[in-house]
């Protein structure tokens, strides 16, 4: 092949490196095109490593190279699925009308990917897979992503989908779930033995589905989401390790009913919130890291700190997230508030003897904070490192810095960054 | 980079004693002997391993699916990004340049740019390997089927049942 007159010039690349040329093509329907180019050509599109719709526009013209029906999105990937090995990645960032939008926002099937092993759905919000009631021999994203349709899946992310229906995904194979801004879920079913990091992000804000969750090798949790421990089911979970939850500190709730801790914003407990504490204390034993994004909104978060790490002798490492949504809104609390009971952590002590490392975000300098951070302090007999950060709005004086130093010890490294002119700076004792 | 066994193995010697570093020595279907630093070797994941997995270090590395050429080209490539380690954004932005004029070289000469893809293919040099595809990817970009079997020299050997087949999809449309 030396001038490249006559010659087919790619003849000699192996196919491995032609699915390499069209991977690198700006999206899977340019690389669909090349289906008519010779014979050689005409499938090895459909072998590529990973799919990527780029835009809809361009996912008519895969329709259109391919088969065309009223769903193209679901032709395209009934005509893939058998074959598609490894990652599939259906993204629609593009806005546009649902109805011209290539069939999203009708009913599609969603095909049985035999051998995929890791399914990504992220639509723009407003446009969702709708999918068809089940009913008959149809078969339901649930079912689409269960063993029945993908017995090889190991990771499943859906972002921004409208499921207007029960999701039950049972699975053998899945390792990874993400589900984030799922709409319109009514009841929620994960059943997977061999699952290691569930992630759950606003899935649950609407209609209060019922959740049951079976997931026994989870060793990741991250639940960014309502948790109301009258409608969430979860069974035993004893290997997490890591876990993220949305907690907040004083939720306002039907009746103001006051909460102290619970995992998630809830709207309707009424029940005594002691027996989630001790729900959690028999499900979630080995804790390692924990992360508490906390909702202050004024309110002092000792006590269900407290509570949550009394909870997790196991803990590692603790990072505490503090959001305080008050701004103009004052919300009024003193030491008669709820939020102050109950009491017993300011007497009782913890003993965390495999916490090494803290770090505390976004800390006001309130009495109530400092007061904690002393407190936990006598809890860590291992302690190595905390770090304390303040919110950049606040003005941090040299007394609190040095009261804050006093509460440590030789042992443990105390950082503390606070901002100045701007930016974010270590204080150090000198100045 | 040196050439011409025997002499190449002593330079090598000597190069090793007093820089620390070894020298590995890669040899073209052609018997042609060529000198590289381990580092620059090292950008191959095929020699990389055989490197790690021990020994045969002495002995050199024949490559019967690489010629004389087409080694030294892959050569140049690999010493650039195995021998500095690009840390100023000055460094990373010449080592940048060395590659769009590296591969703008290449561009020009497409057979002898799919001889350095197939290399790169065989060694397993990634950042070579995307460097090339992509420079491919860039030319079927935006091109008519029409277009992209002219630029390549694609025969056209569909067969009645396949156009069939692609008609029946068309008129789906």
């Amino acid at each position: 092949m030396a001038d490249g007159g006559g010659y087919d010039l790619l003849t000699a690349l192996p196919d491995d490196v032609l699915r390499l040329i069209l991977a690198r093509l700006p999206s899977t329907a340019e690389a669909a095109r090349t289906s008519v180019l010779s014979r050689r050509w005409r499938s090895l599109w459909t072998n590529l490593p990973q799919l990527r719709f780029a835009d809809v526009t361009d996912l008519a013209r895969v329709a259109a190279v391919l088969r065309h029906h009223s769903a193209p999105i679901a032709a395209v990937l009934d005509l893939v699925a058998p074959r598609l090995q490894g990652k599939l990645l259906v993204d629609i960032i593009t806005p546009g009308d649902q109805n011209s939008a290539a069939g999203i926002g009708s009913a599609i099937q969603i095909p049985t990917f035999e051998k995929a092993t890791e399914i990504t759905i992220r639509l723009l919000r407003g446009i969702g897979i709708r999918l068809p009631p089940p009913s008959g021999s149809q078969r339901d994203l649930g079912g689409a992503v269960s063993s029945e349709g993908c017995p090889s899946l190991r990771e499943l992310r859906i972002r921004n989908a409208d499921v207007v229906s029960n999701l039950a995904i049972r699975s053998e194979s899945l390792r990874l779930v993400q589900l984030s801004r799922l709409q319109g879920i009514r009841q929620l079913t994960i059943s997977a033995p061999a699952l290691t990091e569930l992630d759950l992000y606003a899935c649950l804000l609407w209609g209060m589905p019922m959740v049951d969750i079976f997931v026994p090798a989870l060793g990741t949790l991250r639940w960014v989401d309502f948790f109301r421990w009258t409608s969430v089911r979860f069974r035993a979970m004893p290997n997490v390790h890591t876990l993220a939850v949305f907690v907040m500190v004083y939720g306002y709730v039907s009746h103001s009913l006051p909460l102290l801790q619970y995992f998630t914003e809830a709207r309707d407990i009424s029940s005594n919130d002691k027996l989630l504490v001790e729900a959690v204390k028999d499900e979630l034993p080995a804790i390692e890291i924990l992360f508490l994004r906390l909702l202050t909104e004024g309110h002092t978060f000792g006590p269900c700190v407290f509570h949550l790490l009394r909870m997790s002798p196991s803990i590692r490492e603790l990072k505490l997230q503090l959001e305080d949504h008050t701004e103009g809104r004052k919300v009024p609390c003193s030491s008669g508030c709820i939020c102050y009971k109950p009491r017993d952590w300011e007497t009782m002590n913890l003993r965390l003897v495999f916490l090494q490392k803290v770090e505390i975000n976004n800390l006001s300098g309130a009495e109530c904070q400092i007061y904690f951070v002393k407190r936990l302090l006598r809890w860590m007999p291992v302690l190595k490192t905390i770090t304390l950060s303040f919110d950049p709005s606040v003005t941090v004086s040299e007394e609190l810095s040095k009261e804050l130093l006093s509460f440590s010890t030789p042992e443990i490294c105390m950082e503390i960054y606070l901002h100045r002119d701007g930016a974010r700076v270590k204080y150090s004792a000198a100045n | 980079m040196a050439s011409g066994s025997g002499a190449a193995a002593a330079a090598a010697d000597a190069e090793e004693k007093e820089s620390g570093s070894r020298m590995i020595t890669l040899t073209s279907n052609e018997g042609k002997a060529f000198v590289v630093t381990e580092a620059s070797a090292r950008q191959s994941a095929t020699i990389r391993s055989m490197v790690d997995d021990g020994g045969c270090v002495d002995k050199g590395f024949p490559l019967p699916n690489v010629d004389s050429k087409t080694l030294a080209r892959v050569i140049q490539y690999s010493d650039e990004h195995g021998n500095k380690e690009p840390h100023t954004v000055d460094e990373r932005a010449a080592l940048a340049k060395f590659d769009r004029d590296f591969i703008a070289e290449l561009d020009a000469d497409k057979a002898f740019l799919y001889d350095v893809t197939m290399a790169a293919n065989y060694l397993h040099i990634q950042g070579l390997l995307a460097l090339t595809t992509q420079c491919v990817a860039d030319t079927i970009k935006g091109k008519t089927p029409e277009e992209i079997r002219t630029a390549f020299g694609i025969e056209y050997d569909l067969t009645a049942q396949d156009e069939k087949e692609i008609k029946e999809e068309d008129t789906h449309a």
